[in-house]
């Protein structure tokens, strides 16, 4: 796992308040019902404090999964 | 030059990490002394983590090799990976030591690591403290949302200290899900136990004018309408202006009164921001029906309103947003997919300010500033520098001492009191306020003076007693990292003020922890300081005299007694909220509640006091309510600045007359202890009242009508309470 990762899962695990939770890039609001709009926006502020960036009204919107929402994260320089 | 920390973290780049690359690291850690910015804090925690999940069984070996760092950074190191590998008991151990060291966001995320090993090491009795502090020194949205979610988690296992419970609904236009978390932390942070209602989506009137709504069953003591200003509609320039704002201020007045009178809640109304990015640019609030002017108008229409009405009180957004710096208070992003406002970071901002005015409503306004003086109210050092050496005025740094002594006047007009707390020989210390011409405080501001060199914790807790005040209503103010460091360990209670090291900052950093902030000023608030230093004087007189009536006759006491009207509700709803010591019952009560009492015809007596050394004002309080052909006496409470002077027999002489005259078979007492008001547990024995009945905590006691209770002799008394309960 990445630092990145690491931090990411982080996010997660307090987003959806679950502190077992493994980060795996299939969990999208398909896979876990937890995930409703809230969430959603739980998990957007949450990216943005730790890594300090601010994400567009599309990429806010396109982050439907943990895959797509590292891949808007290293889009924008997060682990580089 | 060495390798600084952060650069080191990055050349380390992604695990898994090579052993020769972790003892580099682990090299820098050792030896990095400056502080911890909480991004490496961050950093450093990750890597923890990190390290753990590619080799577990190294870890505690890593972590006893960082047992010899020196600074900060190595040692949060150590206890991030024993808290990354399970051992909470050492980690926790490791976070004591590193708990007084650091400021702010720092200070936050320090206390945070420190509760939550505390909580996973089966200490769940010592968070408090730590979680308290991470509460009060975040400003992160983050932060405080764990804080929230740790205390959800504690509060299972052992019982949270609060100094109140409230029922709070949150209405708004926007979403405001995201608010309720981080108050409630902000709010565990000023010792209140918050029970939250969020209303549906914008639907905040149907849900205040629905008696069948979830916010009527909710029953809240404090309502807040979190209106925004883009739910007012307004275009850019309005035709008729007048209009709009007469009917805004009426439409919320009426959910004001629907709030107070239905559901006998407190309003909390938040005003509107005036947005930064109009298209009529300045003449938004210079045309008459530009939206910048009339946003600015509701506001001012509001602002009177509420002063209009008891029991509301305006939480000023448009001011909170302009601190806070507009351009960030929005999120164009959040508000257009999730109808957020304001912005998550300045959630927090919003939160701090809505919990400095819950406090105001519950009475939890702090009461005293406890003051150092050199380097607190002026530069140098009085006792070496002597009167003409010290920074006073007449120059930059002198002129941020006179703008801070300044703005320390002006909190007593509030009703705070201001007390010195500095380590000085007596004579030196009062010279200045005697003497400098440029010194803006006198010795009349100072309510307590103690300038000597006994430890500060000592004095600190002498000046409550003489103020008669709890510790947890003081605010410490010192110059000295080492003097608030040892009076946090010391009295965790009191507040202390994280003091900057440039003067300039001072104000700022007092106000901004908003702990002075109340609903209303009484007559009794401004007069305060006065009537303290009266009291003292009351007492040196008490030590010259032989017996207690001797002095209490010399006193020359006059009550007035009277029944609770208009005029003297405030100071009354102020009473109820904040008494402690003498209190019987502790019931807190909101403006709507006292008058539902009166309305259902209980006996209300406000009592007024005054002597040879001044006039304490409105300070006794009794409401006995009817109840199966007797009175219950529901509440009576005096404010601990005229204890001691016979006047609760005055009082009680006054209802017992009352219950003869309209043939009240009995009358009784109630008794509920708490911390604070052990005081008062034998008050209706002193009476003569006799024990009746116990149930749970409390004790009953009965007062048989026929029986006569005098005024004391030495008490003149002019009692109206009579007149009022026959009109009714």
């Amino acid at each position: 796992m990445t630092l990145t990762d690491q931090r990411l899962q982080q996010i997660f695990r307090e987003a959806f308040e679950n502190d077992k939770l493994t980060l795996t890039d299939s969990l999208s609001p398909e896979t876990m019902p937890a995930w409703d709009s809230l969430a959603h926006v739980k998990l957007i502020m949450g990216c943005e404090e730790e890594f300090g960036i601010k994400f567009t009204i599309d990429e806010t919107v396109e982050s439907t999964s943990a895959g797509k929402l590292k891949a808007v994260l290293a889009s924008k320089g997060v682990g580089r | 030059m060495p390798l600084s920390l952060e650069l080191g973290l990055l050349l380390l780049g992604e695990p898994p990490y090579s052993a020769a690359k972790i003892s580099e690291l682990w090299e820098l850690a050792c030896s990095h002394e400056a502080p911890c910015a909480v991004a490496d804090l961050t950093r450093l925690e990750h890597l923890a983590g990190a390290i753990v999940s590619a080799d577990a069984d190294s870890a505690p070996g890593l972590a006893a090799r960082l047992e010899s760092a020196r600074g900060d950074c190595g040692c949060w190191l150590r206890a991030a990976l024993l808290e990354a590998c399970g051992y909470s008991e050492e980690a926790a151990s490791v976070l004591r030591l590193l708990r007084e060291k650091a400021a702010g966001e720092e200070r936050a995320w320090i206390m945070l690591a420190s509760a939550r090993n505390l909580l996973a090491a089966g200490h769940p009795d010592q968070i408090w403290y730590p979680l308290a502090e991470a509460c009060k020194s975040s400003a992160s949205p983050r932060t405080l949302r764990n804080a929230a979610r740790l205390l959800a988690q504690a509060r299972k296992k052992a019982e949270a200290p609060f100094r109140r419970r409230c029922r709070i609904a949150l209405l708004s236009s926007v979403t405001i899900d995201f608010l309720a978390p981080i108050l409630r932390a902000q709010c565990f942070g000023a010792g209140i136990d918050a029970e939250f209602y969020i209303g549906p989506f914008n639907q905040y009137e149907q849900e205040i004018r629905d008696p069948a709504s979830g916010l009527t069953r909710f029953r809240p003591a404090v309502i807040a309408i979190g209106t925004d200003w883009r739910s007012l509609g307004l275009r850019d320039e309005e035709e008729s202006p007048a209009d709009i704002i007469r009917e805004h201020t009426a439409r919320l007045e009426s959910l004001w009164r629907e709030s107070r009178e239905r559901l006998g809640a407190t309003v909390i109304q938040f005003n509107y921001e005036a947005p930064p990015c109009e298209a009529l640019g300045h003449l938004s609030a210079a045309l008459p029906g530009g939206r910048g002017r009339l946003l600015r108008a509701i506001n001012l229409a509001l602002w009177e309103a509420a002063t209009r009405t008891q029991g509301v009180a305006i939480l000023d957004v448009d001011q909170i947003a302009a601190r806070f710096g507009k351009d960030r208070w929005s999120d164009p992003v959040l508000w257009h997919t999730a109808k957020q406002y304001p912005s998550a970071e300045a959630m927090p901002a919003l939160g701090h300010q809505l919990t400095a005015l819950l406090r105001a409503i519950l009475g939890l306004t702090a009461k005293c500033v406890a003051l150092d003086l050199d380097g607190v109210l002026w530069g140098g050092v009085i006792g070496e520098d002597g009167l003409a050496g010290i920074q006073l005025g007449g120059g930059p740094a002198g002129e941020a001492f006179v703008d801070f002594q300044r703005y320390l006047q002006s909190l007593t007009r509030t009703g705070a009191l201001l007390a010195i707390c500095s380590k000085n020989n007596p004579e030196d210390a009062v010279l200045p306020f005697r003497q400098h011409p440029e010194m803006v405080l006198r010795e009349r501001d100072i309510a307590v003076f103690m300038a000597n060199w006994k430890p500060k914790e000592d004095n600190l807790r002498a000046i409550a007693t003489a103020m008669n005040i709890g510790l947890d209503a003081m605010v410490f103010v010192d110059d000295n990292p080492a003097e608030r460091s040892r009076v946090r360990q010391n009295l965790p209670e009191v507040a202390v003020v994280e003091l900057p090291a440039d003067p300039a900052q001072y104000v700022a950093a007092v106000s901004r922890l908003g702990l002075f902030e109340t609903i209303a000023i009484t007559r009794e608030d401004r007069e305060r300081t006065a009537s303290v230093r009266e009291n003292l004087e009351r007492k040196a007189l008490e030590s010259t005299t032989g017996s207690v009536d001797d002095y209490l006759a010399q006193l020359d006491i006059h009550v007035h007694l009277a029944p609770f009207d208009e005029v003297n509700l405030p100071r009354i709803v102020q009473l109820i909220n904040k008494t402690n010591q003498f209190n019987l019952t502790t019931r807190r009560r909101g403006h709507a509640e006292v008058r539902a009492l009166m309305a259902a015809g209980a006996y209300t007596q406000a009592m007024r006091t005054s002597d040879r050394f001044g006039d304490s004002g409105l300070t006794g309080v009794l409401i006995a309510v009817p109840e199966g052909g007797g009175l219950r006496i529901d509440t009576w409470l005096m404010s601990c600045r005229v204890l001691g002077r016979r006047l609760d027999e005055a009082m009680f002489a006054a209802l017992v007359r009352y219950a003869a005259e309209n043939r009240y078979t009995d009358i009784t007492g109630e008794y509920i202890p708490t911390a604070k008001n052990s005081q008062v547990a034998d008050l209706y024995t002193r009476l003569g009242c006799v024990l009746s009945d116990q149930e749970d905590e409390s004790r009953f006691f009965r007062w048989e009508t026929g029986k006569i209770f005098p005024v004391p002799g030495m008490i003149a008394c002019v009692d109206v309470t009579q007149r009022a309960g026959a009109a009714v």
